[in-house]
């Protein structure tokens, strides 16, 4: 929920920026729409810019989709491992259950020369 | 190998120019829709990449609203796994279909107002979208330690 919250500040703060960079400049009374202005707002995307973008948006994708796969392979390591434990637990438990009584009738307590 | 660089993004460039004059003018004359995968894969950071801050900022609020509400309808791991899956399959085709409509009334809004005459207007922004990314990157490298913290705590 923070992290949203922060993301949504970093737009508004750049929506900010944009805005009080660009707004004096805006044209008082709206201009004419033609194919011609529209290609010429389209041809104004800086090259560098969208090299700077790609290169960092790859590294930073390929960080998260490699930390998301560690993630999950913990995760399920983990889980392994705890499904194990808690088997092998299980099996300890009923185990010593049925050898207990058995263990148990086999022997004879003798205490004072009296059988328990 | 700078220049090859360069020239490999002006390249990118102008292909990403002409992919829009193209879509436009499909719009414009025959009023047809046409599949945007960018918008569709990276909805929320290509908003911010095309300058659409408040659509941005309205469909983050949305994506959050919707997941804290999955989340409080308690729902079973696998049916609030498959709400999730489904409400991402609906952005996807939602962002693909319907970006280009939204980046056109954008971009014909903006020209309207006289942004295409500004000599150091630039209609992309790289670095904010990058900011976020970074944000939602520090989220899912933060998980372990918050999941440890939560562990520990109960």
């Amino acid at each position: 929920m923070i992290l949203i919250l922060v993301s949504s500040f970093v737009i508004a703060v750049s929506w900010a920026i944009n805005y009080r960079k660009f707004h004096s400049q805006e044209s008082g009374e709206p201009i004419e729409v033609t194919e011609e202005s529209v290609n010429q707002y389209l041809r104004k995307s800086s090259s560098k810019y969208l090299a700077v973008y790609f290169i960092t948006m790859f590294l930073l994708y390929e960080l998260t989709i490699c930390s998301f796969l560690m993630l999950q392979v913990h995760r399920s390591c983990a889980l392994r491992q705890l499904n194990k434990m808690s088997s092998v637990e299980k099996t300890k438990r009923t185990t010593s259950e049925d050898t207990s009584n058995d263990f148990l009738k086999k022997f004879h307590l003798i205490i004072d020369d009296e059988v328990f | 190998m700078k220049e090859r660089f360069s020239k490999i993004f002006e390249l990118w460039n102008q292909r990403n120019t002409e992919y829009y004059q193209e879509v436009f003018e499909k719009l414009e004359k025959e009023n047809k829709l046409t599949f945007n995968f960018a918008a569709a894969f990276f909805n929320v950071t290509w908003l911010i990449f095309r300058k659409m801050y408040g659509w941005a900022i309205l469909f983050t609020l949305v994506i959050a609203g919707i997941q804290i509400s999955i989340r409080m309808l308690n729902l079973s791991s696998s049916m609030s796994y498959g709400v999730s899956v489904l409400f991402s399959l609906i952005l996807f085709v939602g962002f693909g279909f319907f970006g280009n409509t939204l980046y056109y009334k954008y971009v014909r809004s903006q020209v309207s107002k006289g942004y295409a005459n500004m000599p150091d207007y630039n209609p992309i922004d790289p670095i904010s979208g990058i900011f976020v990314v970074i944000i939602l990157n520090f989220a899912i490298l933060m998980l372990p330690v918050v999941l440890a913290g939560t562990y520990e705590k109960s």
